[in-house]
Order: structure tokens, then sequence, then C-alpha cells
């Protein structure tokens, strides 16, 4: 069904219909949730705040951007509200490189390259470093999480970040350098504790 | 080469976008083993393999939601609009009915009645009635209520 069709068929009444919506967007609605907000209870209290409130505003969607987005949209306003309301701003991150990148840059590229280990050994530290990094993403500023997930992992375009977020387009830019950087060195810090 | 490395913002372009980045960037990361191995670090950072399970909610997020939607209020308003018109035609043809049996038989029916019973009668018929008729109305709005819930939910599990 077309998404036209689908959200006047809900306004007209056939409110069963917006378990479509819930199901084609939840998956969106997750990420930005998980990115921001720590506390599991939480969480269930907002992803149920944010599609009532999508349902209540559904007439004033304008079809001027994705369904998805829209809703994207409601869902970082609400966790946004949520952080202001438990005094926890969003951080800058200030990392440096690692004293010992070079060295461990080098390390790494051995580990991950090198044809001479078994691909059995290959595999376990793959699965090693996607740990690292999942455990360095969860220790940068919930901003940069969500930019990142945003774009790498939900492959979302600047113009649909920038329409979530409410930030001007180079501003998610800039913002995604700096979290890519700072993902970057934490990753390479954890790496050096586990090596040491 | 006028510097020596890869600026952090050069080599995630290049990670990005490969070959569509600079052709100065391509050169200096053939022959810079430090800025190479930075930029792979970055593409291995993102690349498919790398990729988190995205995160699912431990609920089911969709029948928690409708369970609380609300009856769309267009459409309460039309029904509760069609009960009053059905109502008050009910009520309107009744009373025309009753009037026009009392006109043209009141002396047949009701000669040896006196006006005061006849009031009271009348009077205690119209206060049934009108007991009888608010009683159907509510349970009429509770069982759709129900209906409607079950409505709900039957479509949260068919979509």
């Amino acid at each position: 069904m077309e998404e036209k069709d689908l959200i006047n068929r809900i306004l007209r009444g056939e409110s069963a219909l917006f378990a479509a919506i819930i199901k084609q967007t939840q998956g969106l609605v997750a990420q930005i949730v998980f990115k921001l907000v720590k506390n599991p209870e939480d969480r269930k209290d907002l992803a149920q705040d944010i599609y009532l409130k999508a349902y209540k505003n559904l007439s004033t969607f304008q079809f001027q951007s994705k369904l998805s987005t829209w809703i994207g949209q409601i869902a970082y306003n609400t966790c946004l509200a949520y952080l202001d309301k438990k005094k926890l701003v969003l951080p800058d991150g200030h990392d440096s490189a690692h004293e010992n990148e070079e060295t461990l840059l080098e390390y790494l590229s051995n580990k991950t390259l090198s044809s001479t280990d078994n691909e059995t050994e290959q595999l376990l530290f793959r699965a090693e470093l996607a740990e690292l990094i999942q455990a360095a993403l969860d220790t940068l500023p919930p901003m940069y999480r969500l930019l990142i997930t945003l774009y790498h992992y939900e492959e979302l375009s600047y113009d649909e970040m920038s329409a979530i977020t409410n930030l001007p387009v180079g501003t998610v830019k800039n913002y995604l350098f700096r979290a890519r950087k700072a993902l970057k060195n934490r990753l390479l810090k954890n790496y050096s504790n586990e090596i040491l | 080469m006028n510097k020596e490395h890869l600026s952090d913002s050069e080599l995630q372009e290049y990670s990005l976008n490969g070959e569509n980045c600079p052709p100065q960037f391509n050169e200096h990361i053939q022959s810079c083993n430090f800025c190479r191995q930075k930029a792979e670090l970055y593409q291995l950072m993102f690349s498919s393999e790398m990729k988190p399970e995205a995160p699912i909610f431990d609920f089911d997020l969709t029948q928690t939601v409708m369970r609380q939607l609300p009856v769309p209020q267009s459409t309460a308003l039309e029904k509760s609009y069609t009960i009053y018109w059905v109502g008050a035609s009910v009520f309107l043809s009744a009373g025309a009915l009753i009037y026009l049996i009392f006109m043209t038989s009141r002396g047949f029916l009701f000669g040896k009645i006196t006006p005061m019973t006849l009031g009271i009668s009348i009077t205690t018929f119209l206060a049934i009635f009108a007991v009888l008729g608010i009683d159907i109305f509510q349970k009429h709005t509770k069982q759709m209520k129900v209906l409607q819930s079950e409505l709900q939910q039957l479509g949260s599990l068919a979509v």
C-alpha cells in the first residue's frame, strides 16, 4: 500500500492500519532510542510515547519527507526532551590520538591483513574486533553514537539525518567526522588495553 | 608532497569515497604505510562485517501501542450523531402516533378515566420508556468500545 493511501485511510478512521506504520519504522526508532537512552525501562516508555505522538499528529504530516524520517524526527525530539528532563547533556568528545598509534596500527594491520594466519584465527580476531568497536561506540557521546549508526548502519543520507536531528547538513557532516575520529581513537585505546 | 601525513579528514574522505577522492590522496596512501594503515582501519571499522546487530525492543511494541490508541474522534462523533438522529426520529414518530390515537379515540378509550389518572399513566409510561432507552444506549456504547478494541488487536495481528 502507498504511504499516502495508508495515512489517509488511518485518518479516515481505520486506526488498525497504524500497526503497519509501527512495523515499518520501529527499526529506525529502536536505533535512535537505543543510541540516546541507556535505561531499558525508559526506552520502553519512550518508544510508546513516540508512536502515540505520531498517531496524534498524523494529520499534520505534510508528505515533504519520508514517513520514516518524520517518525525518526519525533523519536529524536522525544529522546532529547527526556535527556533534558533527566539533566543529561550531550557531552562533546575530546579524544586525542593514542600515543602509540603507529605501533598499534601496525599491529592491527598485521593481524587483519596477514595471509599467514590461519582462517579460524582471522575469524576469531575479527569477531573480537567487532566487539571492541561496539564497546568503543557505546562509550561515545549519544549524539556521536546516533550519527554513526544512522549513517553507517541505517544508511541514511545527510539530508535525512539533518531532518531527523534538526541540524544543518554541514553540522551533521562535521559531527560525523568528529564521531568517526573519536571512535577510531577509542578503539585503539581499547585495543591497546587488550593486548598489553 | 607538501606534508608528511594526510589529515584525519582526508583519510576519512579516502576511506569513504575511495577512487573519487583527489589523486594526491591516492599517491600518498600508496607511499605512506602509516596513512594506509589508518585508512584501512577506517574502512574496516565501517565495513559490513563489523556492523553490529540492530537493536530490537524486548516487548511487542505494535500490540502495546495499538491497545492505547484512542477511538478516532470523527468516527465517534459520526456514530453519536447517528444515534441522536435515530433516537429523535423514534421519539417523534411515537409521539405523533400516540397523539393521533389519543385524538381520534379518546372518547372510546378514556371516556371513564379521569384526566389525573390519564396524566399519571402517560408520565409513568414515558419515564419507563426513557429509562429503558438510556440503558440500551449505554449497553450499546460499551459493546461498541469492546468491539473496537478487539478489532484493533485483530488488525495489529493481521498486518
